[in-house]
C-alpha cells in the first residue's frame, strides 16, 4: 500500500495574525538547528559554539554595545530600503549612498566648513548629520530622476553608482586629505565625534570603554518617523498605493514621477545618515573601508523585516550580533553561513503563509483499501 | 399533442428544476462526465450545494450563473483544482479522484482559464509542449510545429505555430490555450468565460470553433453569464444560483432570455428602456477638436467635438479599438492631447488626473483590476483612493484610518459590497463586488460628471442591473454621464444620446428616439456617417487604408455588426394552458396560505397540489411517450419522486421518518 500523498494547497482564508511572527521565529530557530548539524558534522560541539556566540554578542555590556554599534547603520539603511521597497523601487545602492553620506559629513571637519575649535559640538554634529543626509539624498536623486523621467532600470543604476562613489572617495582620501600617505584621512577633531557612553565613564564606572554612540538613537528615531510616514500619513498611503498598483495610483491622481524621486531621495538620505553615523561615531575619519558592506546587508535586513520599520530594528540587532560573534569564532565564515541559512529559511517560510499542507490519499489507495 | 415540458416558471416557482432529466441523445448514450451530488465548502461559504452535472459526448453544455454562484468552483472540482467536500466525479463511467489538473488531463479533462497562462516570449508550439514529458532532451521544434499545425487544422483553427505569443491577439492566444488542452488529448473541454476577453468578432469565431469541436464528438462545458451567447451556442445548460442548481441539464432550445435571467438571479430582470424624462441642463463638458495618439504613437483620435449636458447620459458606441479608450483617457487626464477639453469652463486637457478629480470628475475605468483598484490593499484603502487628501479622512498630512474605516463601512453597506469586512483585500472580491467598490468610490463623491467605460463588462445580469440603476440614479440627480460601451443593448437602454465612433472620429450623434440598432451598426462599421461630411473617416489616419470605394450598403452586408445579431425582443415561450392554470392556482394558494400564516395548512395545500399535478403529468407522459422515444427512463418511482420533490420544496421542514 502506498503512502498518503502530501500536497500543498493554496490557502483560501486569511492566516491568523500571530502566524507570520511564529513562522519567522520558527525559521530562525530551524536555521540554528541546521547550522548546528553542520557544525556537528565538522566535528565541533554546536552547543559550545552557540554558547560562545551568545556570550560574544550579549554576554557583557561591552559586547552588547558592540552589537548595537554594528546594528545602528543597519537600522538606518534597512529603514531606507524598506521605504523604497514599499514603492517597489529596487534601491540596492544603499552602499553608495552610505559612502556619499560619509563623504558629505566628513566635509565639515576636513575642509573645515566651520571653525572646529570654536563651534559648539551640537552645531558641528547637526551640520554633519544634515550634510550626510544631503549627500545620500543627492546620490539617491540620480537613479530616482532617471527612473522617473526616462524609466531607466534603477537596479542597474544604483548598482553602478556603488562603484563610482568608492573611487570618488578614494580620490579625496588619497589625493587631498591623506594622513601622511595612508589610505585614510586624519582623525576628526573631537567636536566631530558623536557622544559615546564611554564619555560618561567619569561619572559612571560601568561605561568605561563602552563604545555605544548616539547614532543608535538616530536609528530608533528614524524607525519611528518611517513608521508614521508609512502607516499614518497621506504620503505613506500613496507610497503603498503606488507600490501595489502604479496604474491605479496614477488614475487616483498620484504624481508617480515626483514620488519616485522623493522616495529615492529619502531612502538615500537614511543611508547617508548611516554613513555620517559610522564616520562620526566609530572610525572618526574618512577611510576607504568604513563599511563591511552595510549597504547590502541593509537590503537583506529590509526583506527579513518584511519592510516593517520596527522589525528592521530587531533584525538589525540580530545581524549585528552575528557580525560581533564572528570575531569570537574561527573561521569567522561560520556566522555568514548562519546568516545565509536564516535568510533562506525566513524567506521560504512565506510558503506557510500562502499554502497549507494537506494529506491526501489517492483514489487508488482507497480502492485497494476497499478491496 | 406536444411532449410535456413543464414550464420553467412553474419549476422555478417550486424550486423543482432538478426534476428535469437531461435530454440525452438516446437512452443508451452514457454521459462522459458526471458530477454527482457535489458539495464544496470553503470556510464560511458553501460554494456548491449538492450539484449534479452531466455531459454527453458531442454537446456544448453551458454553465450559467451570476458571479460567485459557484460555476467556476464546480468546474475546478472537475479538473482537480479543488477537492469536493462530498460527492462523486465519474468520467466515462469510472469514478475518479483528481489531485491536480494533471490527473484530470490524463483522463481527458482540460480547462481553458479566463486568464491565459502563456509565456509571452515563446512560440505557439513551445507553449503547447511546455511542461510535457516529451521531448526528453533534444527539441526538434520543426516536428512539433508540424504536429501543432495539423492539430489546429483538424479543429479548424487558423494559427501560425511559429508565432511568438506577444505577437498574437487575445483571440489567437485563446486558441493557443485550446490547442494546448487538445494536444494533451482532452476530450472534455471546460471554457471559463471564454468570451469575456474577446471582441465580438473573435467571440463569433470562437463559437464556430467550439461548434466544430463538438461536432467531432468532444464535450464542451461553457461557463458564462451572457445569456445571448449561451442561447446561441449551447445545447443544454445548467444554471447555478448561490451554489445550488436551479436548472440541471435543461435543453436550451425554447428558453427565452427572460426565463434564463430569472433562473439566474431569482427574480424578474427588466430589459426595458431607461431614458431620462427630464430635459438635460447646461453643457458641462465640451470637447473641441481633440486629437491624440495611441500607445504606439499612431493617431487614435481625430478632431473630436462633443458636448455633454447635465442630467444626460451620452453613450459612445463603437467597435473596440476605434479610439474610445483614448477618448476616455484624454478626458480623465491620463493621456495628453491636442485641442480643448472644457469642464465647467476650465480647460482640463493635458492637466493631471488629480486636477480633473478636483473638478468633480469621476472615472469608472475599463480595467477594474489593472487600473481601478489596488489588489493587495484592503477595501478601506481602495475606497479612499481619491478622497484620502480630504477631511475627515485626512487631517493635514495625517491619515485618519479610523475615519477611513468608518467611511468604508458606510459604503460597504450602502453599496452592498459583499466581503467579510473592510479589511479584506480587493483581490479577494468577485468581479461584481469589485465593480461595486469602484462605483461606491466614484459615485459617493457626488461627481458632476462620470466617465464610465464598459461599466458592466464581465458582470452578471443581477450586477449589471445594479450598476445601471446606480448610473441612472446619478443621472436623475443631474450628473452628466459619458458612457462608453460595446454593448449596444446597454447603450440603447441607458443613453439619452448616442455618439458613434469609428477610426478615431465621431461619425454621428443621434438622439435616442432616432437611434436604431441598424443605423448604429452601419455607422460603427464605417459604412455610414451622419455628421454631414462626405468622406468616410479613416482617410486621415495613417494606419488604415482608405475605405471609400465600397458602396455603403454592400459593405454593411459584408461585415454586419455583431451586436445587431440579437436585438432585444420579448420572447415568451407559450405556456401550456393546463400548466398556466395550475401555476395561477398554486400562486393564489401560496398567497392565501402565506397570508393566513399557517405553515401546516400550506404544507398540506402544496402536497395536494403537487400530487394532483403529477397525476396530470403522468397522463400526458403516457400520451407523449411514443413521440419521443429518446426520453430517458425515470429512475425513481412516483412515490420516491414525490418525496424528493417534497424535500426540495419543504427543505428543513420536511418531516423525517420518525415524525411521520
Amino acid at each position: 500500500m502506498s503512502l498518503p500523498k502530501i500536497s500543498l494547497v493554496r490557502r483560501t482564508e486569511d492566516v491568523p495574525k500571530w502566524m507570520p511572527l511564529v513562522t519567522t521565529l520558527g525559521a530562525v530557530l530551524l536555521a540554528f538547528v541546521i547550522g548546528g548539524i553542520i557544525l556537528k558534522s565538522i566535528g565541533a560541539n554546536p552547543f559550545y559554539i552557540y554558547g560562545y556566540f551568545f556570550k560574544g554578542a550579549f554576554g557583557s555590556l561591552g559586547s552588547f554595545s558592540d552589537v548595537m554599534v554594528k546594528a545602528s547603520p543597519l537600522i538606518l539603511i534597512g529603514l531606507g530600503c524598506s521605504l523604497a521597497f514599499r514603492m517597489r523601487l529596487w534601491n540596492i545602492g544603499a552602499e553608495g549612498q552610505f559612502f556619499m553620506g560619509a563623504f558629505f559629513a566628513s566635509l565639515v571637519p576636513l575642509v573645515p566648513l566651520v571653525p572646529m575649535e570654536t563651534t559648539p559640538k551640537i552645531v558641528v554634529l547637526t551640520l554633519m548629520g544634515f550634510l550626510g543626509m544631503i549627500g545620500g539624498a543627492l546620490y539617491g536623486f540620480i537613479p530616482g530622476y532617471l527612473k522617473a523621467k526616462f524609466n531607466i532600470n534603477e537596479i542597474i543604476v544604483t548598482l553602478m553608482l556603488n562603484y563610482i562613489v568608492v573611487f570618488w572617495n578614494n580620490y579625496w582620501i588619497f589625493g587631498k586629505w591623506s594622513d601622511s600617505g595612508f589610505q585614510m584621512t586624519k582623525t576628526f577633531p573631537k567636536a566631530a565625534w558623536l557622544p559615546r557612553l564611554a564619555d560618561l565613564a567619569g561619572q559612571y564606572k560601568v561605561f568605561s570603554g563602552i563604545t555605544l554612540h548616539a547614532g543608535v538613537l538616530f536609528g530608533l528615531l528614524a524607525a519611528l518617523i518611517v513608521h508614521i510616514i508609512l502607516n499614518n500619513s497621506n504620503w505613506g498611503y500613496m507610497i503603498n498605493l503606488i507600490g501595489d498598483n502604479p496604474r491605479a495610483a496614477r488614475y487616483a491622481g498620484a504624481d508617480i514621477a515626483k514620488n519616485t524621486i522623493l522616495v529615492f531621495m529619502l531612502s538615500g538620505a537614511l543611508a547617508g545618515l548611516a554613513g555620517m553615523v559610522e564616520v562620526s561615531g566609530v572610525v572618526h575619519r574618512l577611510q576607504e573601508r568604513i563599511s563591511t558592506s552595510y549597504g547590502f546587508s541593509g537590503v537583506i535586513v529590509a526583506w527579513l523585516a518584511k519592510l516593517n520599520p520596527w522589525a528592521v530594528i530587531v533584525v538589525s540587532i540580530l545581524f549585528g550580533a552575528l557580525i560581533v560573534a564572528s570575531r569570537e569564532i574561527q573561521p569567522s565564515g561560520i556566522s555568514f553561513l548562519l546568516q545565509g541559512i536564516i535568510l533562506f529559511l525566513v524567506i521560504s517560510s512565506d510558503v506557510l503563509l500562502k499554502y497549507k499542507f494537506q494529506l491526501t490519499r489517492s483514489a487508488k489507495v482507497k480502492d485497494e483499501v476497499a478491496a | 399533442m406536444a411532449r410535456f415540458e413543464p414550464s420553467l416558471e412553474y419549476l422555478y416557482e417550486f424550486n423543482l428544476m432538478s426534476y428535469l432529466e437531461p435530454k440525452a441523445d438516446s437512452a443508451t448514450v452514457e454521459p462522459v462526465v458526471e458530477l454527482r451530488d457535489i458539495v464544496l465548502r470553503f470556510p464560511g461559504v458553501l460554494a456548491n450545494d449538492h450539484v449534479n452535472f452531466k455531459m454527453y459526448p458531442g454537446e456544448i453544455h453551458a454553465l450559467l450563473g451570476e458571479n460567485g454562484a459557484g460555476k467556476s468552483s464546480l468546474m475546478n472540482v472537475l479538473i482537480g483544482l479543488y477537492r469536493p467536500t462530498s460527492g462523486q466525479i465519474i468520467i466515462n463511467g469510472e469514478p475518479v479522484s483528481f489531485n491536480s489538473p494533471k490527473d484530470a488531463i490524463a483522463k481527458g479533462v482540460g480547462m481553458v482559464h479566463q486568464h491565459f497562462m502563456l509565456v509571452q516570449n515563446q512560440t505557439v508550439t513551445e507553449n503547447i509542449i511546455l511542461g510535457l514529458d516529451q521531448p526528453r532532451f533534444f527539441l526538434n521544434l520543426k516536428k512539433y510545429d508540424e504536429e501543432v499545425r495539423q492539430l489546429a487544422e483538424s479543429v479548424g483553427v487558423n494559427i501560425d505555430p511559429t508565432a511568438k505569443i506577444w505577437q498574437l491577439s487575445v483571440g489567437e492566444q485563446q486558441r493557443v490555450e485550446i490547442l494546448k488542452i487538445l494536444y494533451r488529448g482532452a476530450q472534455i473541454l471546460i471554457m471559463d468565460e471564454p468570451t469575456a476577453v474577446l471582441a465580438p468578432q473573435e467571440a463569433e469565431e470562437l463559437m464556430e470553433t467550439l461548434r466544430g469541436m463538438a461536432g467531432q464528438g468532444k464535450s464542451i462545458a461553457f461557463i458564462s453569464h451572457k445569456l445571448n451567447e449561451v442561447r446561441a451556442v449551447a445545447d443544454r445548460l445548467t444554471i447555478l444560483r448561490r451554489g445550488q442548481a436551479t436548472a440541471e441539464g435543461v435543453p436550451v432550445e425554447g428558453m427565452s432570455r427572460e426565463q434564463l435571467a430569472t433562473l439566474m438571479v431569482g427574480r424578474e430582470v427588466i430589459f426595458n428602456q431607461r431614458r431620462s424624462d427630464k430635459e438635460p441642463g447646461e453643457v458641462i463638458l465640451k470637447l473641441e477638436n481633440v486629437s491624440a495618439l495611441n500607445n504606439k504613437n499612431l493617431p487614435a483620435l481625430h478632431n473630436i467635438n462633443l458636448e455633454l449636458r447635465q442630467g444626460e447620459i451620452l453613450g459612445i458606441a463603437g467597435v473596440a479599438g476605434n479610439g474610445q479608450s483614448e477618448l476616455v483617457e484624454c478626458v480623465t487626464g491620463l493621456r495628453s492631447c491636442q485641442g480643448k477639453i472644457i469642464l465647467n469652463g476650465e480647460n482640463i486637457a493635458n492637466k493631471s488626473p488629480r486636477f480633473s478629480i478636483a473638478q468633480g470628475l469621476s472615472h469608472i475605468p475599463e480595467d477594474r483590476i489593472g487600473v481601478g483598484s489596488a489588489p493587495n490593499l484592503s477595501i478601506t484603502k481602495n475606497v479612499i483612493m481619491k478622497n484620502y487628501r480630504e477631511k475627515p479622512i485626512s487631517k493635514h498630512w495625517q491619515l485618519d484610518y479610523k475615519a477611513a474605516k468608518t467611511h468604508a463601512e458606510g459604503l460597504k453597506s450602502s453599496y452592498d459590497i459583499i466581503a467579510p469586512n473592510v479589511e479584506t483585500q480587493a483581490r479577494k472580491l468577485s468581479g461584481g463586488n469589485l465593480q461595486k467598490l469602484i462605483l461606491a468610490r466614484e459615485l459617493s463623491s457626488v461627481p458632476q460628471i462620470v466617465v464610465a467605460m464598459q461599466p458592466t463588462r464581465g458582470l452578471d445580469v443581477g450586477a449589471i442591473e445594479g450598476v445601471q440603476e446606480l448610473l441612472i440614479g446619478r443621472r436623475d440627480e443631474g450628473c452628466a454621464i459619458l458612457l462608453v460601451s460595446e454593448e449596444l443593448d446597454e447603450l440603447m437602454r441607458l443613453s439619452d444620446r448616442i455618439a458613434v465612433m469609428y477610426e478615431g472620429e465621431i461619425v454621428g450623434i443621434m438622439e435616442d428616439e432616432d437611434a436604431d440598432i441598424q443605423t448604429i451598426g452601419l455607422m460603427m462599421t464605417g459604412s455610414l456617417r451622419m455628421d454631414g461630411k462626405e468622406d468616410l473617416p479613416g482617410h486621415n489616419l495613417l494606419q488604415k487604408e482608405p475605405e471609400t470605394e465600397a458602396p455603403a450598403d454592400e459593405k454593411a452586408e459584408s461585415q454586419p455588426p455583431l451586436a445587431m445579431a440579437d436585438p432585444i425582443e420579448p420572447e415568451e415561450a407559450p405556456l401550456q394552458e393546463p400548466l398556466q392554470t395550475f401555476i395561477d392556482d398554486a400562486k393564489t394558494a401560496q398567497e392565501e396560505t402565506l397570508a393566513s400564516e399557517d405553515p401546516k395548512n400550506f404544507k398540506q395545500e402544496v402536497n395536494e397540489r403537487i400530487e394532483k399535478f403529477f397525476d396530470s403529468i403522468e397522463e400526458q407522459d403516457v400520451e407523449e411517450k411514443p413521440a419521443k422515444p429518446d426520453l430517458p427512463e425515470r429512475p425513481l418511482t412516483e412515490a420516491e419522486e414525490k418525496e424528493r420533490v417534497l424535500r426540495k420544496v419543504l427543505g428543513d421542514k420536511y418531516p423525517e421518518d420518525g415524525e411521520k
